[in-house]
């Protein structure tokens, strides 16, 4: 009987060994599959600037580009979203957009074929997976509800949530503005006149609309033409747009469009024209350091200089914030 | 005979002296209109047209005095282009009592010339809290308060002589307190403090160091600041067109 027991127990001992080892080894053998992937399917708040990654359960061997594709979702149909890479490392397969990817918008990874080598075997099975990239507005989080930042950070960590600044637009401003009267004592009086030129980047730019504002109501206003030939500048445009008898103080309201229409940049402007001068020029030009970058409230919470030129130098409500999975 | 001409030559002496002694001590003295104040530390800037004469920048001619006659301490400081002083209390004026900014004739520009007059300024601390509350409205701190305006003097009847800048001699800005930098706010958020200014149509630009301030149209500008501890002063300054200083005004964070 005794030795019975023992034999039991030494089996149970052996049982208890092997096992383990025998699952993993049948698991690897068996089938390749993945084991996560960044962003997860359904993430909502995904940030423009991820990259996506696949892991997967064993060593990637070969990737068949071919196979693997990145839709962008746009009034409900999925257009292919170009990729600039798909590299791999060790059992991450990672997939580089060619260009950030759009605010407000949902995307689909998809496999449609033998995508991935692994070392335990092919993926050939049908991948398809969505994630958005939403965003919650910088000034709700901070100014309207600091609640909703509350709830964040219960949920997430200062690295894993990340605020983008929009991209601008607007090189420069300038105003050269005629009071009403003669110049010198024996012109005749005439008109005043305004003339304002704004320099852009080219990028995206297609329309500026200049809007004379004073006491928030719009005095005139209209689009600025744009300069072409030989004073065009490279990698610029610049516009320009003339006004008459527009009062001595006044606010420039400078928006520029997209070719959807769409407001890409905006800035306001004061004007005062000097006492004693019949004209007066005014000139701002703009240099931004966080203009279209991504930055995470780790690095903004570290770098107090860096949180400052963020809120300065764009309106805390294009400021778009998006959290990172991990 | 002889004892009568000795004694009324040393009345004579005795009315005549203390006019030479002081030597300005004749000139007439001007008194502005009284002013209300809100802030209880508020400091004075006096800007005069040309740059005055280190020897005269003392307490002796840039002085605040109490209703009883009593001169408060208080700082003084002159800008680097030695056209500007301010004058600084130490400690609180009080509500109800009114106090006398001096400026004294005795002040001369680097070229040796006197002011025209001695310039008093009367002001008062506002009784009813009916002021601060309104300026605090959403933003700035219960009541206290924060901000500390330079208001500017004037030299009554030269006002817009000096205005114009053209007077020769020193003199004191017509400028009135408040007439750029209309309303200075402070409101403090959880991860940054937000200061903003309503400015007069000569302001086209507001900044506080190195930072500055967002347009947002219709004279408003605003500040997002983070890293401010609450008693921390920021010094705004209101520029024209030509990038001129119309005005600087001290703010407390709540």
């Amino acid at each position: 009987m005794k030795k019975l027991k023992g034999i039991g127990v030494t089996f149970i001992l052996l049982l208890s060994i092997l096992i383990p080892g025998l699952d993993q080894s049948v698991s690897a053998a068996t089938y390749p599959r993945i084991d996560r992937t960044s962003p997860a399917a359904s993430e909502q708040n995904v940030p423009i600037d991820t990259d996506i990654r696949i892991y997967f359960n064993s060593d990637i061997r070969a990737i068949s580009s071919q196979y693997i594709k990145l839709f962008e979702k746009r009034n409900g149909t999925y257009y292919d979203f170009p990729i600039k890479t798909i590299k791999k490392d060790g059992e991450a397969l990672f997939i580089l957009p060619e260009r950030s990817l759009d605010f407000n918008k949902e995307y689909m990874v998809q496999f449609n074929g033998p995508a991935v080598d692994l070392q335990n075997g092919t993926y050939n099975q049908h991948l398809s997976y969505t994630f958005q990239t939403n965003y919650i507005d910088f000034y709700e989080l901070m100014v309207v509800n600091e609640g909703r930042l509350m709830n964040m950070l219960e949920q997430y960590a200062p690295r894993q949530i990340k605020a983008f600044a929009p991209k601008r637009y607007i090189n420069e401003i300038s105003v050269i503005h005629k009071k009403t009267g003669a110049l010198t004592g024996e012109q005749t009086s005439f008109n005043g006149i305004t003339n304002i030129d704004i320099n852009t980047k080219s990028e995206d730019v297609v329309n500026v609309h200049v809007d004379i504002m004073k006491d928030g109501k719009s005095l005139q206003k209209g689009y600025a033409n744009k300069i072409t030939g030989t004073k065009a500048s490279k990698n610029q445009f610049t516009f320009d747009i003339g006004f008459s008898n527009i009062p001595n103080f006044y606010d420039v309201k400078v928006t520029v469009l997209n070719n959807a229409q769409q407001t890409i940049d905006s800035k306001i402007i004061k004007f005062a024209a000097e006492d004693g001068k019949a004209i007066t020029s005014f000139k701002e030009s703009y240099k931004y350091k966080t203009a279209g970058n991504g930055y995470t409230f780790h690095e903004l919470l570290s770098k107090e200089s860096l949180f400052a030129s963020l809120l300065s130098e764009s309106l805390m409500q294009d400021i778009k914030v998006q959290v990172e999975d991990r | 005979m002889k004892k009568l001409a000795i004694l009324s030559m040393m009345v004579g002496i005795l009315i005549v002296f203390p006019g030479l002694l002081q030597g300005q001590a004749s000139i007439k003295e001007v008194t502005l209109n009284e002013r209300t104040i809100q802030d209880p530390m508020k400091s004075w800037t006096i800007t005069f047209t040309q740059p005055i004469n280190k020897g005269t920048f003392k307490k002796q001619n840039f002085l605040i005095k109490d209703e009883k006659k009593r001169q408060i301490k208080a700082k003084l400081s002159l800008s680097k282009d030695e056209q500007k002083v301010t004058i600084t209390p130490e400690s609180p004026y009080k509500k109800g009592i009114t106090y006398y900014l001096y400026i004294k004739g005795n002040v001369k520009s680097d070229q040796n010339e006197f002011l025209s007059e001695h310039t008093v300024l009367p002001f008062k601390m506002e009784t009813a809290s009916k002021g601060s509350k309104n300026s605090s409205g959403t933003a700035v701190s219960s009541g206290k308060q924060q901000t500390s305006s330079s208001g500017k003097t004037s030299s009554s009847g030269s006002g817009s002589k000096s205005s114009s800048s053209s007077s020769a001699n020193s003199s004191t800005s017509s400028k009135t307190p408040g007439k750029n930098l209309v309303k200075v706010q402070t409101k403090k958020h959880s991860h940054f403090d937000e200061i903003s200014v309503q400015v007069s149509d000569y302001v086209t630009k507001v900044k506080a160091g190195s930072h500055v301030f967002e347009y947002k149209g219709n004279n408003l500008f605003v500040l997002y600041q983070p890293g401010l501890k609450s008693g921390d002063k920021i010094t705004v300054k209101g520029y024209s067109m030509s990038g001129k200083v119309l005005e600087t005004k001290e703010v407390v964070i709540p």
